[in-house]
């Protein structure tokens, strides 16, 4: 069927598990094609045969009927178009080589984080700690309010590449560090994230005092900034909602301390 | 002087799909479809719309990546031939109707009738562009034409990399200047992704507003007083208009929306699933069934598809000029009531996909035609009108910032970051950093390097389409998708060594990528610097 843009009403679902992320996806060996679409079947033994004649068409059964001759027909190879770079051959990288951490927002109860590991820098790190210290460290991500401060310790299993992270709802700035975390306690960063913000849900509290005129040429732009943040100071408010307290971790039902690879979606 | 002010927007986008190593291409569909049921029935109404002196206004984004394929020789070559074979189909089933089963002998030359009407309209009316229809509408001051991202890229997610959100606004707003001749004042956030910050793009890009999924401005701070029924500014200096989800939910609802009738067309019953192959002929150039947009029946009701009814069309007309009729009453309604308690004159803002119109709903552009006659003719309370008008005549705005928003399921980035998608992201964010680094790398180059440059740009603007993601998380033709992924980020990675020395530069590689991926052929890779 077309894509079709039609939106159903949005339903609510409860979150699933889901297995661990993988970054590396599509993988396609050399000379095998993907199975589901005809029209993806540019490659494999077709793609080898460049410029000889089409395999024969397979052997069909006799009684079948004229619909299953000519369905069955798909899984013949089709004479591949001729192609001097096979994107088929291309495997998505497991890691570019670098340590990098990134914080994508979802929603605003989660976030979204994706990093990669230079093998170089562990191997450095390894050196300087330890086979066995190494082999006992956790990979571990540190989502720290960018603003009032307060952190949460997510302890990673091995071989993650991504995670998603509960967030609490609230309007905040968030940032990530990755690192390792050693028995002792000891953290060892290897990459930070860049800041992102969480979305408000709900109307705000206070209504909008200051109107500006709108101009085509863009004069309005510079006071339409200046007018907010004059409103704003003068109610003697900062610009960042805040509604839950600041510092300290996060309290999961019941009050308890929250944190943690328990208390994270993961996949 | 109205009571208010209805703000009609259509969203017309495709992703770019053009395959020029196959004869035909399945998906290469999604675009014939849309032009015979959507666009070109569209443009049929504002004709009549324009001859009979009505006074409509209606906004339309035309995204980079559709007028890219509206304006390709091979693909408008392609669409021709895709016409001719449903003509000859619809004229075939006349006489097999009419032996077969006279039940639909009436629908069989309705289809014979309006494919050939598509064909005129399309071949010598437009002489095959279609950009002039959309270009003769706005320059009669009725149609307003917004952009959108450059390959409706979802901004939200590229915020790691500021200068691809760049890149996917100023190249959009190059290519309308290209096609459309002029410069976009306003632009459809793909999927209403906004970020805040993300203004200073578009102010960078000549952009002056843009449209907000409603929570978008019920949810800024401040709280607007009037909710979606006057747009806002933000501190960024764009102006934002608020989807209003009244009138949304009266088109789009499945349930309870208008198309659901159950005399409007079935969509989930046509004649590619159904009859012989033979007869079907070319319209199955592989003899493989897929929707080919002639079908008999309606929707009839909760019945499973083997019982729906044949479909007639008067009733489905007369059913359209109904529901054109009930919600020209409600936004009257609408408009009075807000009005008293707003005073100014209200705006409600109905966005939605444009190919909602005609391929989904057939009868949409019918319902059309008829609501914007009859808010014409037959009353003053509601008058139609576009964003630069409303702030034209009401320009003083309140203030207030927009939280991130979109008009996916539930309001934000899921539909794009889910565990169906997320893999892409990592690839993706390198690939932008690659781009720019590569920008940097060479503030000027040679012609073949300056070519591998630009092909760079181009890969990875076809492997940020929104799209992708879009149809891995709703499961439809979730290969494809992921194909296209690899295929652009394969050869964006390509290009990147070649040019950082990991690998030769191959000409012959970078002739085939620009063959295949020839979309924005002005563009300069230096708007990743």
């Amino acid at each position: 069927m077309a894509t079709t843009r039609f939106r159903r009403k949005a339903t609510k679902k409860a979150p699933v598990r889901r297995r661990k992320p993988r970054v590396a996806k599509a993988k396609v060996k050399p000379g095998r094609r993907p199975a589901a679409r005809r029209r993806l079947a540019a490659g494999g033994a077709a793609a080898q045969s460049l410029g000889s004649a089409p395999p024969p068409a397979p052997e069909i059964n006799g009684a079948a009927t004229e619909e299953e001759r000519i369905e069955s027909s798909k899984y013949v190879p089709r004479r591949a178009p001729k192609r001097l770079f096979e994107t088929e051959r291309f495997v998505f990288p497991e890691s570019y080589g670098v340590n990098r951490l990134r914080l994508l927002v979802k929603d605003p109860e989660w976030l979204f984080a994706h990093w990669d590991v230079d093998s170089s820098a562990l191997a450095s790190m390894r050196k300087e700690l330890g086979e066995r210290l190494m082999a006992l460290a956790r990979l571990t991500l540190r989502l720290s309010d960018a603003v009032d401060g307060g952190s949460t310790v997510i302890l990673l299993p091995k071989g993650a590449r991504a995670w998603y992270i509960r967030a609490d709802g609230a309007a905040r700035s968030y940032r990530a560090e990755l690192g390792l975390t050693l028995p002792s306690g000891e953290f060892h960063p290897l990459a930070a994230s860049n800041t992102v913000g969480t979305p408000r849900v709900g109307p705000a509290p206070e209504g909008a005092r200051t109107r500006v005129r709108f101009h085509r040429s863009g004069q309005h732009v510079t006071e339409a900034s200046r007018a907010l943040a004059a409103s704003r100071t003068s109610a003697g408010r900062m610009a960042d909602t805040r509604v839950v307290g600041k510092g300290g971790a996060r309290k999961g039902p019941g009050g308890a301390p929250a944190g943690g690879a328990s208390d994270t979606y993961r996949r | 002087m109205p009571a208010g002010y209805w703000c009609p927007v259509l969203h017309a986008h495709l992703p770019y799909v053009r395959h020029p190593e196959y004869p035909d291409f399945l998906e290469e569909d999604w675009f014939f479809e849309a032009l015979t049921e959507t666009y070109v029935p569209l443009v049929r109404v504002l004709d009549g719309l324009l001859r009979d002196g009505v006074d409509y206004r209606l906004t339309m984004t035309l995204s980079p990546p559709l007028l890219s394929m509206m304006t390709d020789a091979l693909l408008v070559q392609r669409y021709h031939r895709h016409l001719d074979r449903l003509v000859t189909l619809a004229e075939k089933e006349v006489a097999r109707t009419a032996r077969e089963d006279s039940r639909f002998t009436d629908v069989a030359r309705f289809y014979v009738a309006e494919l050939n009407d598509i064909r005129r309209i399309f071949r010598e009316v437009y002489g095959s562009n279609l950009t002039g229809a959309f270009r003769k509408h706005r320059d009669a001051g009725k149609l307003e034409i917004i952009t959108c991202g450059a390959t409706h890229g979802f901004l939200p997610l590229m915020d790691t990399v500021p200068q691809a959100v760049r890149a996917q606004v100023q190249v959009a707003v190059a290519h309308y200047r290209k096609h459309l001749d002029g410069d976009p004042v306003g632009i459809w956030l793909p999927e209403c992704g906004y970020m805040p910050g993300h203004e200073q793009y578009l102010l960078e890009g000549g952009l002056r507003y843009s449209f907000l999924e409603s929570h978008g401005l019920t949810d800024a701070d401040p709280r607007p007083r009037h909710g979606v029924l006057a747009p806002i500014i933000s501190p960024g200096g764009i102006a934002f208009f608020g989807r209003d989800m009244e009138s949304s939910r009266q088109v789009w609802s499945a349930e309870s929306g208008y198309p659901g009738d159950y005399d409007y067309r079935e969509f989930y019953r046509d004649v590619g699933w159904e009859l012989p192959l033979d007869h079907l002929g070319d319209v199955l150039p592989d003899r493989l069934r897929k929707n080919v947009g002639i079908k008999y029946y309606r929707v009839t009701g909760k019945v499973a598809l083997h019982e729906k009814q044949p479909y007639v069309p008067a009733w489905a007309r007369e059913k359209a000029a109904g529901h054109a009729a009930n919600f020209l009453h409600n936004r009257r309604l609408q408009v009075q009531h807000a009005a008293a308690a707003m005073g100014q004159p209200p705006l409600v803002v109905s966005p939605y996909d444009a190919e909602l119109f005609g391929h989904w709903w057939f009868e949409g552009p019918m319902f059309l035609d008829f609501l914007f006659r009859k808010m014409h003719f037959d009353q003053d309370v509601v008058k139609p009108i576009t964003a630069p008008e409303f702030l034209d005549r009401y320009p003083e705005c309140e203030v207030a910032q927009p939280p991130m928003s979109t008009w996916g399921a539930r309001g934000f980035a899921e539909v794009w970051l889910n565990p169906a998608n997320d893999w892409i992201y990592p690839h993706l964010d390198v690939a932008a950093e690659r781009m720019v680094e590569l920008a940097r790398r060479y503030p000027e180059a040679d012609d073949l390097r300056r070519r591998a440059l630009n092909q760079a740009a181009r890969e990875l603007l076809l492997a940020q389409a929104s799209d992708w993601a879009f149809i891995m998380k709703t499961g439809t033709t979730v290969e494809y998708a992921k194909k296209r992924t690899q295929d652009h980020v394969a050869r964006f990675t390509h290009l990147y060594r070649a040019l950082t020395g990991e690998e030769a530069l191959r000409e012959e590689f970078l002739h085939e990528f620009e063959d295949r991926d020839n979309i924005f052929p002005e563009i300069d890779y230096r708007v990743y610097r």
